[in-house]
């Protein structure tokens, strides 16, 4: 019995010697890493009444500043916390698209802040706390992309209408049906939002998603049932008027488009793509 | 059915140990056990009450435990399905599928568990997995336990493994120890001696590899891959008197939850009961300070607690004394709590021909004091030690408070019943995180009476009123009124053994807005066999929050019609 007894005490001073100790000032820089052209999208599901998805904002805001334009931050308002409530809350910033994706990934019912690395994780480990972001675009930068995007805008002021242009190219040969996205987005609006325990009256609301061009799930690139080989690209093209959703009042220097390409199967982004209206 | 029964179990036997499927003998000598529950309900929506539109109408959550035991060896699953998750369980539970699997086999002084496994050390302030299929609650262990118990009053207990995380696993190596001794049983100069002495110590380890957590947009926390946790605690008891208490303390572990600050964690729990004929008398004490320890650092919800921290309030079971929960506040709370429980003796004016219970019970949670470490960093600032406090000191927010009391008395052979009165301070903006929502006062009396018609057949009727001051219709929109006064009425009728019916309706009269002004009306009946039942009910649910132990979720509003079905062999 002692020996055993002797082996115990030996596995248990180990467990209590398991602790790190961290020197202040308990933070450390940031390494560089390397870049292959993958362009992130993470998007920020949030509410102007929910008390902590200013400091999720803030996340975000690092991220960017940190990685600029390899990281595009779509905020999306959606669930109860983003619903209207007047007089402290009476806008309503929240879209068809918006709450589509959020009943079909279930993010808000498990309370907000919340968000999606180029939503990854299929189709368990979507939720992320803000906490995590910086970790998961971390790695996923360094991926080799499949596919680039380049888009091209001309904003007609007079009709109030946008014409885009997209080329997909892949980079790879795969064999997968793919989808893509156009999106449109508005940055900096003032309006109240609750932050811990105050409501902050003019607090500046960013990257928010205004409309989407092509319905909650986009259109189709490639049907998934033959090889699209490295090298070829395909166009596409669209004709959006912001005056049918009366888009107009919205500010058009802070609006952008942003477009993606996700895999159906498992609805994983593989590029993204962020460029003004106009 | 039975072949499915013994799919499983073919199933588990085949995963947990290959060898043994060739061995005939084996199979036939055990015993087999298990059970099984169906939750389901048909939505209805109901914009009155704010019950959303289910797109699929009806969900389901299901389970079912099969356990094989052949003398020293027992192995057993449990399958889950949840085909959707219910409204108010989190959708990643969404699926099907054999959550919880293990095997475990003793041997000489051993018993060695591979696979899941529920465990607590002491009162679970450093360490305890369970399951509370209520809240959508597991965490339980994959990985291996072993537990020794080398002579009478020694119990020495080693666990490793990794936590459920929905249908996955948490990213946390969880790693850990305990060892208890019984003194009394261990030294026989003391084994007639009539003070009984338990000590133990426990020990926890995480390990989650480091990860970019932004601080700013130039630098990254530096984070401690892995953080120590260990418990110290005593029993002693005497006659109709007994004292326990353990002390718990974690080493710095920022995470979401405390704002990654880079303090220490501490808790005390304390307890003295005494206990006679006719008399229970029961205080207990807690502190918690920075206690929120996960297998993983950023979960913010209630999934992956390595710990458990009780909440010291008494858990109301009637609907309307429970509509205000208290939740455990793990990053700091004090709490308190007295309960007398005294029998007025039988033939007594008081006491009557039965006797009469009383029930007495007083509970306080407050914040615990916290002060800025000097005049440049906030209160919780990240990247700092947070704040100090003073140990001893009660903070200046009062969270919950509850008086409650209740005589429970038996008038005849025929009739019996219970009195309740409950007075509760409910500080909303901190339990339910709506901050600015003004504190809810509530008082509440339960009369509840049971009528025995015959041997078989009785009645029961339960009367409750609630007025309430503070609880807004909307937490951000104090114009749009109170909820104030509710009233519930119930009958239950109940045939032994096998049927019971049942008729209840909550109804906020008192509501500032007229729409509001809502009948929450129930009908249920049941049906029990054996060992089986099935229940039906039809009727709406109100928002609300449900907790068990201090760990709370919320409850959406719903309407339809609900079915279980429970069973075991």
């Amino acid at each position: 019995m002692k020996r055993f007894l002797f082996i115990f005490s030996i596995i248990s001073s180990l467990y209590l010697s398991s602790c790190n100790k961290i020197n202040e000032p308990y933070t450390l820089p940031i390494p560089v890493k390397d870049w292959y052209g993958k362009k992130i999208l993470l998007e920020d599901y949030t509410g102007h009444k929910c008390q902590n998805c200013p400091a999720a904002a803030a996340s975000a805001a690092n991220i960017k500043e940190q990685y600029g334009e390899k990281v595009i931050i779509l905020a999306v308002h959606a669930g109860y916390y983003a619903l209207p409530s007047p007089p402290n809350f009476p806008e309503d910033f929240t879209t068809s698209e918006g709450n589509a994706w959020d009943a079909y990934f279930g993010i808000s019912p498990n309370g907000l802040p919340k968000g999606m690395v180029d939503r990854k994780g299929y189709p368990m480990t979507r939720h992320l706390d803000h906490g995590e972001w910086a970790s998961k675009i971390g790695t996923a930068l360094s991926e080799i992309p499949e596919v680039e995007i380049s888009v091209k805008n001309t904003y007609n002021p007079s009709d109030s209408s946008i014409t885009g242009k997209i080329n997909f190219k892949f980079l790879k040969t795969i064999k997968k049906k793919l989808k893509y996205q156009v999106l449109i987005t508005e940055d900096s609006i003032i309006a109240p939002q609750l932050n811990a325990t105050t409501i902050i009256p003019n607090y500046l609301h960013r990257h928010m998603l205004r409309a989407s061009v092509n319905g909650p799930w986009g259109n189709d690139l490639t049907d998934g049932s033959t090889f699209n080989m490295i090298d070829t690209e395909i166009s596409k093209s669209y004709l959006y008027s912001l005056k049918a959703t009366e888009l107009v009042k919205y500010k058009i220097k802070d609006c952008k488009t942003i477009v993606f390409v996700y895999d159906d199967a498992t609805k994983e982004i593989l590029q993204a793509e962020e460029i003004h209206i106009n | 059915m039975n072949k499915i029964y013994n799919y499983f179990i073919f199933f588990s036997i085949l995963i947990a140990f290959p060898y043994i499927s060739n061995s005939q003998n084996f199979m036939n000598s055990g015993s087999i056990t298990g059970n099984f529950q169906m939750d389901a309900q048909y939505y209805q929506k109901d914009s009155a009450i704010g019950a959303p539109e289910v797109p699929e109408q009806l969900l389901m959550n299901a389970f079912a435990n099969i356990l094989y035991t052949n003398g020293k060896f027992t192995t057993g699953l449990r399958y889950e399905s949840y085909r959707n998750p219910m409204l108010g369980f989190d959708n990643r539970y969404k699926g099907s599928g054999i959550a919880y699997r293990f095997a475990t086999y003793t041997a000489d002084e051993f018993e060695i568990t591979l696979g899941n496994f529920y465990e607590q050390f002491g009162s679970g302030l450093i360490f305890r997995t369970y399951e509370e299929r209520n809240l959508g609650y597991d965490n339980a262990m994959d990985g291996v336990r072993v537990k020794y118990n080398p002579k009478q009053g020694i119990m020495l207990k080693a666990i490793i493994g990794t936590q459920r995380f929905f249908w996955e696993e948490g990213p946390g190596i969880v790693r850990g120890g305990d060892a208890e001794f019984a003194l009394n049983d261990l030294f026989s100069s003391l084994a007639e001696n009539k003070t009984k002495i338990t000590l133990g110590v426990s020990a926890i380890s995480k390990f989650q590899a480091t990860e970019e957590i932004l601080y700013d947009a130039t630098k990254k926390f530096d984070l401690p891959e892995n953080v120590g946790a260990f418990a110290g605690r005593l029993n002693i008891s005497r006659g109709s008197l007994s004292l326990s208490t353990e002390y718990a303390y974690k080493s710095m572990d920022p995470n979401s939850l405390n704002n990654y600050i880079y303090r220490h964690g501490e808790a005390l729990m304390l307890t003295a009961a005494y206990s006679k004929k006719g008399l229970g008398v029961i205080f207990s004490a807690k502190r918690i300070d920075n206690m929120a320890f996960k297998s993983k650092r950023t979960e913010t919800g209630n999934m992956l607690f390595i710990n458990y921290l009780p909440a010291l309030t008494k858990q109301h079971s009637y609907s309307l004394s429970a509509m205000y929960p208290y939740a455990s506040q793990p990053n700091g709370e004090m709490a308190i709590q007295g309960e007398i429980v005294y029998t007025i003796p039988k033939n007594t004016i008081l006491g009557g021909k039965y006797g009469t219970e009383l029930k007495i019970n007083y509970s306080r949670a407050t914040s615990i004091d916290k002060k800025a470490l000097n005049d440049s960093i906030a209160i919780d600032e990240k990247a700092t030690k947070g704040y100090t406090s003073n140990f001893f000191k009660f903070g200046d927010q009062l969270y919950f408070q509850d008086f409650n009391i209740e005589v429970v008395k038996k008038i005849n052979t025929r009739i019996k019943g219970s009195l309740s009165y409950v007075n509760i301070l409910y500080n909303k903006s901190v339990i339910e995180g709506h901050p600015g929502a003004p504190d809810v006062t509530a008082n509440i009396v339960i009369a509840d009476i049971t009528y025995k018609l015959t041997s078989q057949k009785s009645i029961r009727f339960e009367g409750q009123h609630l007025i309430s001051k503070g609880d807004l219709n909307d937490n951000e929109d104090p114009s749009k009124g109170e909820k104030k006064n509710w009233v519930m009425g119930m009958i239950e009728y109940s045939i032994a053994p096998h049927w019971f019916f049942s008729v209840m309706d909550q109804y906020n009269y008192g509501n500032d807005e007229n729409d509001k002004k809502i009948h929450f009306y129930n009908v249920g009946l049941a049906y029990n066999k054996n060992s089986s039942r099935i229940q039906l009910s039809y009727g709406k649910q109100r928002e609300g929050i449900l907790c068990v132990g201090g760990v709370c979720r919320q409850v959406p509003a719903a309407n339809g019609l609900s079915i279980t079905i429970t069973s075991s062999f």
